[in-house]
């Protein structure tokens, strides 16, 4: 392939036809983000930039030229969350709040989940009389794989996948509060028992109780979840940073 | 081109006066000041309305969705009995700013 066969591609695709209710649907997309702007403050900025592109086309532009001028004009949308923010401080909060819901739950639910299926994973090894050493390899390997699937999902958001940047579940929270509240009560409990539950089946198998076997195992999984618990930390804190910098600068 | 500060700082009467003439919406609103300015005063067209939300949220003036007959749905905006008061209280503060730099400025008054 000539070196400048892929330019021209590029160009030709530029040159898709515009659409006006495309572009507006995600210019009020980059608004999700922020939260600050509620849907019915959008309505009302999605009406002003309208009014501009219809007079801007009368003044002898095409819609795409209209609708770029229109949206540079209404500026950029960091900095009208940001305004809009500082007039509905609790909008702000209650995102705050849901991204911190939304960190510790999910840090719970994986960290219970590794437990849970390295459990499980044990308790299988053991069943099948393989030696401790064999089921500490497997309960090690079971509690990496959650977080594993939780760092490739993590990854996959910072690049915009499953849903964009925005508080997954926040809208429930707003539009019902007590569902939410309830769904995260529930969440909690319901893993607390589950998590009880395995562990009283793993000791219930263990008949008779193979003691070494145990606290070697439990030694085990403590040191390696710790371990992870602290490579976790970092590269979430790294995530969290690099996703507010993006939102921030508007991107 | 007036700097962000005034811009900022003079929206508010603005936005009064213009509510005072009767009422409007968001758009007409920008347009009025681009007019009135002879767009020496810039509005980043969105910064607008977080000032209206402020105003109404002080009961100075008050907001309803309408759709005209020809024309989509827009937010009309109507100032308030208090809107009224505050205008005037703004109008006194503006005077006496003006005032001042006036006598500063023009020395024949001053001596007058």
């Amino acid at each position: 392939m000539a070196p400048g066969s892929q330019n021209i591609d590029e160009i030709m695709e530029s040159k898709n036809p515009f659409c006006l209710a495309d572009a507006i649907r995600d210019w009020r997309a980059q608004f999700q983000s922020g939260d600050s702007v509620a849907v019915y403050d959008l309505d009302e900025l999605e009406s002003h930039l309208r009014d501009s592109c219809e007079e801007l086309v009368e003044l002898g532009l095409n819609e795409e030229e209209a609708f770029l001028v229109s949206r540079k004009r209404m500026g950029s949308p960091a900095s009208l969350g940001s305004e809009f923010g500082k007039l509905y401080p609790s909008r702000q909060w209650s995102v705050r709040v849901c991204w911190m819901l939304v960190g510790f739950l999910s840090f719970h639910l994986v960290g219970d989940l590794a437990g849970v299926l390295s459990k499980v994973g044990g308790m299988g090894a053991s069943m099948l009389g393989l030696g401790a050493t064999w089921a500490n390899a497997l309960g090690v390997l079971l509690l990496l794989l959650p977080w594993l699937a939780f760092a490739g999902f993590l990854f996959r958001r910072c690049q915009g996948g499953f849903g964009g940047q925005g508080v997954p579940f926040s809208w429930l929270l707003r539009q019902k509060p007590a569902i939410s509240m309830a769904l995260v009560v529930g969440a909690f409990v319901g893993l607390f028992v589950l998590g009880q539950a395995i562990t009283i089946l793993f000791y219930r198998t263990q008949t008779p109780i193979d003691g070494a076997m145990l606290s070697s195992y439990h030694t085990t999984q403590a040191v390696a979840g710790l371990g992870l618990s602290c490579c976790l930390m970092a590269g979430g804190t790294l995530a969290v940073l690099r996703l507010r910098r993006r939102i921030l600068s508007g991107g | 081109m007036i700097t962000k500060e005034l811009v900022a700082a003079s929206s508010r009467p603005l936005v009064l006066s213009i509510l005072g003439e009767g009422e409007s919406y968001g758009y007409a609103i920008i347009q009025r000041v681009k007019e009135l300015s002879e767009e020496q005063l810039n509005w980043t067209d969105g910064m607008l309305y977080p000032v209206l939300h402020r105003l109404e949220r002080e009961g100075l003036i008050v907001s309803e969705w309408r759709t005209p007959e020809s024309g989509r749905k827009r937010k009309y905006y109507k100032l308030k009995a208090e809107g009224r008061a505050a205008l005037k209280v703004e109008q006194e503060q503006w005077l006496q700013v003006h005032k001042t730099l006036t006598k500063l400025w023009n020395p024949r008054i001053r001596f007058a």
